[in-house]
């Protein structure tokens, strides 16, 4: 007994809409980067649960390339937060608007 | 099942929620930590055992060791005083930006959802693989082959006792021909299946015949274990027997009690450990047709076995086996499914993505990297270009400064006035 | 070994990639790399200038002509080819020698001595330009080289005088004009041997000294006199086919085969070669026997007319780049440049080109015997007269700068009286104790100006950071007082009258210099008494034993003005060293560091000993000791004109006799004259008689004033009238300003205002606005906040995730 491909796509949905609301709504550029976590992590349930309805490793190999890049991400992505609370002493994202036009 | 998931997910759903509402950036990360794992719970639930691992050591391992140790480095578990959501404390108000976020998060959510569930996902076609076919030539009459379909070659040079390898072919009929070095051919039209696999035996000492035989590829799950079968080439029924130690007779045990002249047996799980094989008359055990002593099972292997005669260099003919192995297909979702598609159809991005990762930790180490102030070589001190040819002159007639005003012609001249 | 002439255009190469690597990217290596790549350039020249002087001495003499890869055919002219032909033979392996030789201690001392200077690398590039330069001059083997390396060398000289073109107050101008001096006298010069290279051209259809296969010197002919048949028996020229040496013999049959390795020459003369097929002495050579007559279209002269024109014009060229009367007014004022340059090109090499000219072409002077006559007028009074300048300078540079202008007429008035050999010896000699004597005084002239440093309140530290002030106030080109500099600018380190006392600051400096000034002023046992005794018992036999005039007037000037160089000399050494300290700059003069004071320790052991290679036979001995006349014998390969000369007791003891009184005599002036000198008066000119002598000593003879009066004066005044009246009051500028400059300025005017400001300009600036206006607008959308990015990333994902769902929730 298998559980429905919809269930986990549904799941998937619900934690990539929170993660969508983390990204929006905190100010703590970690927390942001966090909610981006989640967000990769709901689409990669959702890629193992075609796969596994599709038979086909695609979808696994697809979800080896997401969390390895986003490991790449997070490397920089940090390292970007560290060199920026160095100058600015801070890491709220509503206090970093320089590039305002 | 469905109860251990539904368990899992809102387990899930739970810490996200929690993440997300966290004050605490060190909460959060723990919450994140825990749908993580929740995740990975779910990669083994959809047979992706591979995924779960590296869920677990790259996510919640070493991607959450990395936030949690930067929000440590840098005290920002509490940047966030008060409201989480409001935006008071903000340089611009962003009144509008809550109702907004949670209005179109919402609306995606519905969109998809409907689309979920209006939509009949088990009503999907999944394509057949195109057929797939090998030769096996243990024909010794024959020598050396080539075999072409119609008239494009697909197998080259393939000697004898030798299994070419599976050749992707057309559905439906197929126009075989199988020629020799001194041009005999052996032709025959075959109709292949989409999505099977099949074995095409060029046998029989005298007179060649081909014989089309399916083989089974699909993956074997029962681990260290090798899936046997055995084509009769000979003229009587045969049998094939694990004759466990060679000296006790009390332990033979026939794995395949009788196996059909010219026809292939049903295939047999054998262990991965050394066993003696014996073929033998199906009549007469006696009669010992060929001994496979100490045989290395092949597992995770589908091992086609031909028996059947070989004409020798003298002229007589006796009886051989011929094993001829081949890979099933991996376990769905292992390591071993994901490592070969990785170096084999996927090769090129995954170094993309391993140099990829080079960059990003160069990238890392320049953009945290503190500028050093060295004691440089005091060469820009040096002048390198002399002066302006005016200062030269300057300094050369002893005097401080030019004036500014270009060279005047003489006054005796009449320059024409411009407006 | 007899491969090694191949090496010829290393010693080339070598430094001229030295001076590209400094001039390109000097400026970005440390001082030190700049200075280890020049010096090494240098020294690598040097090594191979010794592994030809081996390859000579071991290959019995035999002259090698090189075509370097890549030049061969360097000007291919209908009917003329030039080539780019390097000549190794004795005479260009001497220069080879002393060019690298003293090059090379010269870079190493400019380590020291321009240690500091902004623009340091420069410095090393020019010097190994120079040599590069200086180099082919000496090697090539026609008369164009020769004038390329000329050239060359003279835009050397020209940027090294006004190297501290840039020094404040008025220093600067001095020295570039100094600079400028040079470059203009030495055209006057070139102007000479262009048009002798001209006539040589027209007379002989060739500018090649030998052409490959023939022999400078016949191999019978000392035989026939029988001097050195023993020595020279087995020498054979040299040819290059495609930058391959092979022997005479097998130029003559063809390329490639070697049909004569070693052993009996094949031909003892060049009586085999056709005339057009020699060079152009040796085809001179051949003219003068037939005494043909040369066609010059118009005109007709025989062939002794000719040469003579020709060595007339050879002599104009040498007069200017070796500084004889009348084109000498520049060197003195050359001293402006640096002193490492003042000792390597204004001293001990470039100088001495004109001397290597002239012995080069000794053929022709040998024919010539008026050309030979003025030549010793010249050289000996341009001796006698620098000599006597020399007694009235203060500037210790300028001092030896006429020492140097002497010393040049010496070697001039040899090459008239026919003394090629004793020529090039002196050369040879005076470039080693004349390079001593500058570096010495380099060396006394920065210890000078660290002493003042110290003396006025800088640390000794300080007194590096102020180099480049010190500089300023040192090299300008007068040495006379300079009211109008300002305090800084008022001590020269350079003048006489400051100094005194320095034997014990200096005592390494002192003794080098000592040398130095012993072997100038022909003292035994010295290089200098060897060369200048060799010089005047040559002109002691020409005079007495041939009868000729010029050896009397040579012998009679040349050993007057051997008095005044001891004499001067002495009153240097006596101003410069002896006696107590005059200031307090000289008071805390120290001694100098060590790469300046290596090549002093080196040149006074050359200085000692280099004269004992040429000591002539008869020598109280001596010639049993060290050989007689070696260095004519080695010359004697190449030059075709060199006899040896015999000692000469009588001319050699008069000449040291009166260099003794004069220094004795010095010595009793000016040893005793501390207050008069205080006084900044020099005993000489406070007696009767002589003052007036002496004041037109220090005036340098007017020299200066006459040139001004005569050629710069009047030149002037014809510009001005040029200038003023003809071009600018006439026509000329008439018509440029009415009919052109008006027209264009409407014509400019029209395109200006409608056209450019109108319609071009409002195209640009109304993209400009528009792009402003735009921008304008679209500013706000660009808050700067990462959220509001954010929300508009997903207002964009929903709305493409509805459309592309779309379909199906309506199937739905």
């Amino acid at each position: 007994m298998m559980v429905a491909t919809e269930a986990y796509v549904v799941l998937s949905m619900v934690l990539f809409v929170l993660g969508t609301l983390g990204v929006l709504l905190r100010r703590n550029a970690i927390l942001v980067f966090m909610s981006v976590e989640l967000m990769l992590n709901a689409t990669n349930l959702a890629l193992a649960a075609f796969a596994q309805q599709w038979g086909s490793e695609t979808g696994h190999l697809f979800v080896f390339f997401i969390i390895a890049v986003a490991a790449a991400e997070v490397a920089v992505g940090l390292a970007l937060i560290v060199a920026i609370f160095r100058s600015k002493k801070s890491i709220n994202i509503d206090e970093l608007h320089q590039m305002e036009g | 099942m469905l109860e251990l998931f539904l368990v899992v997910a809102v387990l899930a759903i739970a810490s996200a929620l929690l993440m997300l509402v966290s004050e605490n950036a060190v909460h959060s990360a723990l919450f994140l930590i825990v749908t993580m794992a929740a995740i990975a719970f779910l990669f083994l639930m959809l047979n992706a055992p591979f995924l779960a691992m590296i869920q677990i050591t790259v996510y919640a391992g070493a991607i959450m060791v990395l936030f949690l140790f930067v929000i440590m480095l840098l005290g920002a578990e509490l940047s966030e005083t008060t409201q989480l959501f409001t935006t008071t404390d903000s340089p611009r108000r962003f009144r509008w930006f809550l109702p907004l976020a949670l209005t179109l998060g919402l609306s995606l959510f519905f969109v998809i959802g409907l689309v979920i569930l209006n939509e009949q996902l088990d009503e999907r076609v999944i394509p057949l693989e195109a057929p797939q076919a090998r030769v096996l030539n243990v024909a010794s009459e024959l020598g050396t082959v080539d075999v072409y379909v119609g008239d494009t070659l697909l197998i080259d040079n393939l000697e004898f006792a030798q299994a070419s390898d599976f050749a992707a072919l057309t559905a439906g009929e197929n126009a075989l021909r199988i020629v020799t070095e001194t041009g005999s051919e052996l032709a025959a039209t075959i109709s292949f299946e989409a999505g099977t696999a099949s074995t095409i035996i060029a046998h029989g000492s005298d007179t060649p015949t081909l014989s089309v035989v399916p083989t089974d590829l699909s993956t074997i799950n029962t681990p260290r274990t090798g899936r046997y079968t055995v084509f009769n080439g000979t003229e009587n029924a045969i049998a094939l027997l694990d004759v466990g130690t060679e000296y006790d007779v009390n332990d033979n045990f026939a794995i395949i009690p009788i196996i059909e002249p010219n026809a292939l047996s049903q295939a047999v799980l054998i262990e991965d450990k050394p066993v003696n094989l014996w073929l033998v008359d199906a009549v007469d055990a006696e009669n010992v047709i060929a001994r496979m002593e100490d045989y290395e099972v092949a597992p995770e292997d589908t091992t086609l076995i031909y028996v059947g005669n070989e004409t020798q260099f003298d002229g007589t003919t006796r009886i051989t086996a011929i094993p001829v192995s081949v890979e099933a297909r991996p376990a769905f979702g292992g390591p071993r499914a994901i490592g070969y598609s990785l170096f084999t159809i996927y090769l090129l991005p995954f170094q993309l993505l391993a140099l990829l990762l080079l960059a990003a930790m160069v990238g890392a180490i320049v953009l945290t990297h503190r500028e050093v102030s060295k004691s440089r070589a005091r060469i820009g001190e040096r002048r390198r270009v002399s002066r302006p040819l005016a200062q030269v002159i300057a300094a050369q007639v002893g005097q401080e400064s030019l004036t500014n005003e270009p060279p005047q012609l003489p006054n005796t001249s009449s320059p024409a006035t411009g407006d | 070994m007899e491969n090694y002439p191949q090496l010829v255009p290393l010693i080339i190469l070598i430094p001229a990639v030295g001076a590209f690597i400094n001039l390109m990217w000097g400026a970005r290596i440390a001082e030190r790399g700049v200075a280890l790549i020049g010096t090494f350039a240098s020294a690598f020249a040097f090594l191979i200038a010794v592994l030809l002087y081996s390859a000579l001495s071991s290959s019995g003499y035999e002259s090698a002509i090189v075509n370097p890869p890549f030049l061969d055919g360097w000007l291919r002219l209908t009917g003329v080819e030039i080539s780019w032909q390097m000549r190794v033979d004795t005479l260009s392996v001497t220069m080879m020698l002393v060019i690298t030789g003293v090059g090379t201690l010269i870079h190493l001392y400019s380590m020291g001595y321009m240690h500091g200077d902004p623009r340091f690398h420069r410095f090393f590039a020019y010097l190994n330009m120079f040599l590069a330069f200086m180099l082919v001059l000496v090697t090539g083997n026609n008369f164009l080289m020769l004038f390329v390396g000329w050239e060359g060398v003279g835009l050397c000289s020209f940027l090294l005088i006004g190297f501290w073109f840039d020094r404040a107050k008025g220093v600067g101008w001095r020295n570039s004009n100094a600079a400028r001096k040079a470059f203009i006298v030495n055209r006057v010069g070139d102007f000479g041997l262009m048009m002798a290279i001209f006539l040589i051209f027209w007379t002989f259809g060739t500018l090649d000294f030998y052409k490959p296969g023939e022999l400078a010197v016949p191999l019978d002919a000392h035989a026939e006199e029988g001097e050195y048949s023993e020595e020279v028996g087995v020498v054979a020229e040299g040819e290059p086919a495609g930058g391959e040496i092979v022997t005479e013999a097998a130029a003559i049959e063809g390329e490639g085969e070697l049909l004569l390795a070693e052993g009996e020459p094949e031909y003892l003369n060049n009586d085999h070669i056709e005339t057009e097929q020699l060079g152009v002495f040796g085809q001179a050579e051949r003219f003068v026997e037939e005494g043909r007559d040369i066609d010059f279209g118009p005109f007709t002269l025989p062939i002794g007319a000719v040469i003579t024109i020709i060595t007339l014009f050879l002599l104009l060229g040498a007069a200017g780049k070796s500084a004889q009367i009348p084109l000498f007014v520049w060197l003195p004022d050359a001293m402006a440049g640096p002193t490492p340059v003042s000792a390597l090109i204004h001293a001990a090499t470039m100088v001495t080109a004109g001397v290597y000219m002239m012995v080069r072409s000794n053929v022709f002077y040998h024919e010539a015997e008026l050309t030979s006559f003025i030549v010793t007028v010249v050289g000996a009074s341009t001796a006698i007269m620098a000599g006597f300048v020399a007694i009235g300078q203060w500037d210790i540079k300028r001092v030896l700068a006429y020492s140097t202008v002497s010393q040049l007429g010496f070697m001039v008035a040899a090459v008239g009286v026919g003394a090629y050999g004793a020529a090039m010896f002196h050369l040879v000699t005076h470039a080693f104790f004349k390079a001593l004597l500058f570096l010495g005084s380099g060396s006394v002239i920065h210890a000078m100006e660290h002493g003042h440093h110290a003396a006025h309140g800088h640390s000794h530290d300080d007194a590096h950071a102020h180099d480049e002030e010190a500089h300023a106030s040192t090299h300008k080109a007068d040495e006379e007082h300079h009211a109008d500099l300002s305090d800084e600018a008022e001590f020269d380190p350079q003048d006489m009258r400051n100094m005194g006392g320095l034997r014990t600051k200096m005592p390494v400096t002192y003794v080098t210099y000592l040398i130095g000034t012993l072997a100038l002023a022909g003292i035994f046992p010295f290089a200098g008494f060897w060369s200048k005794d060799e010089i005047l018992a040559d002109s002691w036999v020409v005079g007495l034993f041939e009868g000729q005039l010029s050896g009397f007037i040579a012998l009679g000037l040349l050993l007057l003005a051997a008095g005044f160089t001891a004499f001067y000399m002495w009153r240097q050494v006596v101003l410069v060293f002896h006696g107590k300290p005059r200031t307090e700059a000289a008071e805390r003069a120290p001694e100098s560091s060590i790469p300046m004071v290596i090549p002093l320790l080196v040149l006074a052991i050359a200085s000692i000993f280099i004269g004992f290679m040429n000591v002539p036979s008869g020598a109280l001995g001596l010639d049993t000791l060290f050989g007689a006349h070696r260095f004519t014998d080695w010359l004697s390969h190449s030059v075709l004109n060199v006899h040896a000369g015999d000692f000469n007791i009588l001319v050699a003891g008069g000449a040291l006799l009166l260099a003794i009184v004069a220094m004795i005599v010095a010595n009793g002036i000016y040893a005793r004259a501390r207050d008069t000198i205080l006084r900044g008066v020099d005993p000489l000119e406070e007696r009767e008689g002589i003052g007036n002598a002496w004041r037109l000593a220090n005036a340098r003879l007017y020299w200066d004033q006459i040139y001004f009066m005569l050629i710069e004066n009047p030149f002037n005044r014809i510009g001005k009238f040029l200038a003023d009246t003809l071009d600018w009051a006439f026509w000329h500028d008439y018509v440029h300003d009415t009919v052109i400059a008006k027209g264009f300025r409407t014509i400019g005017n029209i395109l200006a205002t409608p056209v450019d400001l109108g319609i071009i300009d409002g195209i640009v600036n109304g993209i400009g606005r528009l792009a402003r206006w735009l921008s304008s607008g679209l500013r706000p959308i660009q808050t700067g906040y990462v959220r509001t990015y954010a929300i508009t990333l997903l207002f964009g994902v929903v709305i493409v995730v509805v459309v592309l769902l779309l379909p199906l929730i309506q199937r739905g």
